[in-house]
């Protein structure tokens, strides 16, 4: 199976924090790969390193095997990026926001868009000042998709959403997503709401990447029923 | 993609917007009730020009990133497949084109109403010899200027007061440290030159500055991208002045805007100017110029003088022309030699300062007067008068000492025709009601012997041709009085004289045998008299005058032309200046007008057949050929 992303020997340091200690990662393309790692380890800033926000200090990231460096900008009009706290300009309506959005990618499709709004109900017309975090994550999730990307990086989206919401979220979109080959990146610190859809699992502590491996394997080589519990063995 | 960019910026800044429209609101309702005559129409223009404006496109550069900076859509916009080169130059045409139509309101608010343009476009500021700018001009720059500093500030922080104030810190910092820079560089004019560009290359470097670093930094640091911003502003700006500075030195003087004639004469049948770009010989039988002495020589004004074939000029060397030299040169500029310098620690004359020099009229010894360094703003004494050969042997000195006055300016007229004296002339003193006085230095005894008080300003070029007569003006008895003095006995006597009377515009045939000059008698008599030697006979003719008088009462000015047989005559008449050719019993013969091309103060040196005259931007030199009455630029 060929590898959508790999990262080599990635450092990050914040003043004397060194919060990415030569972290290595490697993405199998059509998968969906959960990200855990307890608050504060550098998952938000592992992913915005991968999406160019910041830049690293050491290491290499390949993107379908193309290395890229921090003044990059082509590659991620393949990757759509959900982040934790999503960004959208107040002052725009829906319908403008997104359109502001598709001038960034050249291969938006502007019909599925039209079809994620109607999925989520959501009026093209409104005011994204109106919208609730709910609506707003869903408002994400259409900017995100609507480019067709072949990597979708979810930075602890569901935080803060209700539980039916997040259900619904995460059973039916993500894995319709992976379903249909799009390689999702799932980053989250409620390890159980991955269970149900993750494929591979890795697991960040200290800086590093200590377990990267299927999910089904790992639950069998720790004995561990859940993926909690398999994160907990890692991580305690 | 680019007018989404634009209508997106334009309703983030609603607010701005509608502020700055009212602004102006204000300031049409106030130029609507005032009339355009109106002495407020000034302060107005200037406080909307040089205050309003600048202040506007401050608020507007300072909002440039402050949104993104201050809600986090600065990573949305890092995380889009954009590289953050084009977000920035996005932002960066956005709201330049924002600014671009508010100032674009500004010019129909000012030039809708007359008195407001009027004011706009005619007030011109000078800040250097020749080099001027409008008040229009001077306000678009501080605008632009204005806005790239804020605009490149406005990344740094999310909050855009903060911008503005470090906007404005910035901008009269620089301003402050510039001038000096350029002030402790400037006393010779070519390098205000630099000052032209100095502003561009600041916006630009604060702009690039801006650039490298919103590309290249860590915006999850904020002090890192402060530091890596300051460190490429920093290298920027060094580039730039250094860029100003070489480009002043070595190719301001050739290019660009201010080039400036100075020291226009005649000698014999050719005309000499100097320029930033060299001494320079106009022969009237090529009618053409050409450049002498193949470098471009800094003169100023009253620093060159000429005798036998030769010439003598003080030059401002060294790397910031501040280095003084004399220097001797042929006529034709092949031969030419350093007399002295003032930067070699060996020589009499290290860390003078040289106020004058002149030639001897047979080119033969050279005279000049010098100060201590730092003295030369204060004309006090000591001053010191040098003379030596024109190879630099037998240098001799004596410093100036009573008579003279020691808190008068002195100046040298020059050399008598024996060269045994020297004329020199004591400035007045107007506020202590001191008049000129001219006195006589004796190279032999070293000393100065009084001569005469005189009530116009002297300048050499009341010196006879051959050396013989100095013409001047004196008062006795409450009449002011045309008097000839004689440079061999120094004895003089009156040949002009009346009551409220203003001689001035004193020009010797070139055989030195008459003299022609203007007497004004106030409120309105104005009179040309040519002044015959061998005759001892004055001739007169009223002038007739400009019915609506420049304030200034601007005298006509004439000079001698074909050897002495003619007299010709600039004088404006309405709006146009014309040449008037009299003969030298002040006949008139011929009239032509003088194209508006050329600088009307009337200003002129003649050949025979041929006058030279500068352009009315001060850049350039016209000929005008006597017989065909045809202008043509000629430098």
């Amino acid at each position: 199976m060929s590898e959508i992303l790999h990262i080599s020997q990635l450092h990050k340091r914040f003043g004397k924090n060194h919060v990415l200690r030569g972290l290595d990662l490697s993405l199998e393309q059509g998968k969906v790969h959960g990200l855990l790692g307890k608050n504060g380890e550098g998952k938000t800033t592992l992913i915005r390193i991968i999406m160019g926000v910041i830049p690293a200090d050491a290491g290499t990231i390949q993107v379908n095997g193309r290395t890229i460096r921090y003044s990059d900008a082509s590659y991620k009009t393949d990757i759509g990026y959900i982040p934790e706290d999503p960004f959208f300009y107040e002052n725009l309506k829906i319908g403008e926001f997104l359109a502001y959005n598709a001038l960034f990618y050249p291969s938006w499709d502007a019909r599925k868009a039209g079809a994620y709004l109607d999925r989520f109900s959501l009026n093209p017309k409104a005011s994204i000042s109106t919208l609730s975090r709910g609506t707003k994550l869903k408002l994400g999730l259409v900017t995100a998709l609507s480019a067709n990307p072949s990597l979708l990086i979810l930075d602890d989206p569901t935080s803060g959403l209700d539980v039916p919401t997040r259900q619904d979220f995460l059973k039916d979109i993500i894995r319709e997503l992976a379903d249909g080959g799009t390689t999702v990146l799932f980053s989250t610190h409620l390890v159980h709401e991955l269970e149900r859809i993750v494929d591979r699992v890795h697991i960040l502590k200290a800086g590093r990447i200590v377990v990267s491996d299927d999910y089904e394997h790992l639950k069998t080589q720790t004995g561990q029923a859940g993926l909690e519990a398999v994160f907990m063995a890692y991580v305690a | 993609m680019v007018t989404k960019f634009i209508t997106k910026e334009v309703k983030d800044r609603r607010g701005l917007l509608v502020f700055t429209f009212a602004l102006f609101l204000c300031f049409l309702l106030v130029f609507m009730v005032i009339k355009p005559q109106s002495s407020i129409v000034e302060p107005f223009a200037v406080a909307l020009s040089l205050v309003v404006m600048p202040l506007v496109a401050l608020l507007f550069g300072a909002s440039g990133f402050e949104a993104e900076f201050r809600s986090g859509a600065w990573a949305y916009l890092a995380s889009r497949p954009v590289k953050r080169g084009t977000i920035w130059f996005m932002k960066y045409i956005s709201l330049a084109s924002i600014v671009g139509v508010v100032f674009l309101f500004y010019l129909v608010l000012l030039f809708a109403f007359p008195g407001a343009r009027t004011f706009l476009t005619g007030t011109i500021y000078e800040y250097a010899y020749a080099s001027k700018i409008s008040l229009f001009l001077l306000g678009l720059l501080l605008y632009l200027l204005a806005f790239h500093i804020a605009f490149s500030l406005s990344f740094l922080s999310g909050k855009q007061l903060q911008t503005v104030f470090v906007a404005l810190f910035v901008i009269l910092g620089m301003g402050l440290v510039l001038y000096l820079y350029f002030n402790a560089l400037q006393f010779f004019y070519p390098y205000v030159v630099g000052m032209n560009g100095i502003l561009a290359f600041v916006a630009a470097s604060f702009a690039g500055a801006s650039f490298f670093s919103f590309t290249k930094s860590d915006f999850s640091q904020p002090r890192k991208k402060t530091l890596a911003f300051m460190k490429s502003v920093a290298v920027l700006l060094l580039v730039s002045l250094v860029l100003c500075t070489a480009w002043a030195r070595l190719g301001g003087r050739t290019i660009g805007p201010g080039t400036f004639i100075w020291n226009l004469q005649t000698v014999g049948n050719e005309a000499y100017f100097t320029s930033n770009r060299g001494i320079f010989l106009f022969d009237p039988q090529k009618d053409a110029v050409r450049n002498l002495g193949g470098k471009p020589w800094l003169i100023m004004p009253f620093s060159i003088s000429f005798g036998g074939e030769n010439m003598l000029f003080l030059h401002y060397g060294g790397w910031r022309g501040m280095t003084q030299e004399l220097w001797t040169m042929s006529e034709d500029g092949l031969r030419k030699s350093l007399l002295a310098g003032a930067r070699d620690k060996k020589s009499p004359f290290y860390r003078l300062y040289f106020f004058s020099a002149r030639l001897s009229s047979d080119g033969t010894k050279a005279a000049l007067l010098t100060l201590p360094k730092g003295k030369e703003f204060n004309r006090a004494f000591p001053y010191v008068l040098w003379w030596m050969n024109m190879d630099g042997s037998d240098l001799r000195s004596a410093a100036l000492g009573e008579p003279l006055n020691p808190r008068r300016t002195i100046e040298m007229l020059g050399w008598t025709r024996s060269g045994g004296d020297l004329l020199l002339y004591q400035f007045p003193l107007p506020g202590k009601n001191l008049p000129g006085k001219l006195y006589a230095f004796n190279f032999a005894s070293g000393t100065c012997r009084p001569l005469a008080e005189c009530q116009e300003i002297a300048v050499p070029t009341h010196i006879s041709p051959g050396n013989g007569r100095f013409v001047f003006v004196h008062e006795d008895a409450g009449r002011r009085r045309v008097a000839l003095l004689d440079l061999e006995t120094f004895d003089f006597r009156d040949i002009f004289d009346g009551e409220n009377l203003k001689p001035s515009g004193f020009r010797w045939s070139p055989d030195g045998k008459k003299v022609l000059f203007f007497s004004r008698r106030l409120p309105d008599e104005l009179a040309l008299n040519v002044y015959s030697l061998p005759a001892d006979k004055i001739v007169t003719i009223p002038m007739i005058q400009d019915p609506k008088p420049n304030p200034a009462w601007i005298v006509p000015y004439a000079d001698w032309v074909y050897g002495g047989a003619n007299v010709l005559l600039a004088q404006k008449s309405g709006d146009a200046w014309s040449l008037r050719l009299f003969s030298a019993e002040l006949k008139e013969e011929k009239a032509f007008p003088i194209p508006v091309q050329v600088r009307s103060t009337g200003y002129f040196v003649v050949m025979s057949g041929k006058v030279l005259a500068e352009s009315q931007d001060e850049r350039g030199l016209w000929r005008c050929d006597l017989g065909t009455g045809g202008w043509k630029k000629v430098y």
